[in-house]
């Protein structure tokens, strides 16, 4: 790979931006630490040539999570310079969770045959090489299969693509909406309790 | 890839290069005269009022939560939309070849061989299966913002909006 010096600089960045966060015992700084960790994996998708992915990752999570998270915090903070504590068996618990998701990365990674899935990859759609994936994505997402040639096996049934996947995170999307609205509502209903108004 | 490689790299230095060569300008050129009133929180004369660290309303979340559901929709549309764009292009009859060979393999990301373009019905089909498709994904989660609509999420001024309906039902 000819970007191994940036990938490494975005890959440092990302870690460290993830250690931030834990070190940190400023809620305001540990948002920050996590703009920069966020920040620098949609570097790392677009240095493995998955623009797509790492749009996404810009728009939702380092343009959606992070202000949510930032309102979060202007929820919750009292004062300046508040401290968290914890406890040590929170420590121990937090700390036992992340090695093991950290082991079964680890696992996994080392697991898979990069050299295989590379080569099939290639042959899948020659294109996704030079980071053009989004249209490859578009096609697949409105029902064409990754082997069908538009218009040659047209009469063809029973080969969607990715098409009720693509339709079933719709209404992912909308029980998610309807819960936080939800949510949100049962919260306000506890915080003004007194005008005891029913939504 | 190389190619790529140089886009990411002059984009990356050049944001940052366009935050810092502003902010050094600044320090070089401006005059340093601090006066109680210019190390004041907003300088502007107006003593504030308060921390700024309180309670924010719990509006603002409501907001940003439904803010990411549509987020991760748009981000949903933007294939779709560069598929749908290219279908329509190739669904113009009157195409020449040349044009057709270029837009063909734009779309499947791949050089085709020659006399493997894309037709203009099949094109129009894949344009039309895609234009119903998402309005079928947009459809449900229009159901989800019909929704929340008319429960009243969206009511900035919500507690005068709905005060006289819960007085009714209690």
């Amino acid at each position: 790979m000819s970007n191994q010096p940036l990938f490494w600089i975005f890959a440092l960045l990302t870690c460290g931006g993830a250690v931030g966060v834990v070190i940190s015992q400023n809620i305001v700084r540990m948002a920050f630490s996590l703009i920069v960790s966020l920040g620098s994996t949609a570097g790392l998708f677009f240095l493995l040539e998955a623009d797509f992915v790492g749009a996404t990752q810009l728009l939702v999570y380092v343009g959606g999570t992070l202000v949510l998270l930032i309102f979060g915090v202007m929820l919750t903070a009292s004062g300046p310079f508040q401290q968290i504590r914890v406890s040590p068996g929170e420590t121990f618990l937090g700390a036992a969770v992340g090695l093991l998701l950290l082991s079964v990365i680890a696992f996994t990674v080392i697991d898979v045959e990069w050299d295989t899935l590379n080569a099939a990859r290639t042959e899948a759609s020659p294109g996704a090489e030079s980071g053009n994936t989004a249209r490859a994505i578009g096609l697949r997402l409105v029902g064409i299969p990754a082997d069908h040639e538009i218009g040659v096996h047209e009469g063809r049934g029973g080969r969607t693509g990715y098409l009720l996947p693509f339709e079933i995170v719709s209404i992912h999307l909308l029980v998610v909406l309807v819960g936080a609205a939800y949510l949100a509502r049962a919260k306000r209903r506890v915080a003004d309790g007194s005008t005891g108004g029913e939504n | 890839m190389i190619d790529f490689l140089n886009h990411f790299l002059l984009f990356t230095l050049a944001g940052i290069g366009m935050l810092l060569v502003p902010l050094a300008i600044g320090r070089l050129v401006r005059p340093r005269l601090p006066s109680p009133e210019k190390d004041a929180i907003y300088e502007c004369g107006e003593p504030t009022i308060g921390s700024s660290y309180v309670q924010f309303d719990l509006r603002f979340y409501v907001v940003a939560l439904l803010f990411i559901i549509f987020d991760v929709e748009v981000a949903f549309f933007f294939p779709w939309a560069m598929v749908y764009g290219n279908a329509m292009q190739l669904a113009d009859g009157n195409l020449g070849d040349e044009a057709r060979r270029t837009l063909t393999n734009r779309l499947l990301t791949a050089p085709g061989e020659v006399g493997q373009e894309i037709t203009a019905d099949a094109a129009h089909w894949l344009g039309v299966t895609g234009l119903i498709d998402i309005l079928v994904f947009f459809g449900v989660l229009l159901v989800g913002f019909a929704y929340v609509w008319k429960r009243g999420d969206l009511d900035w001024v919500r507690a005068v909006a709905n005060a006289p309906t819960s007085a009714d039902r209690s």
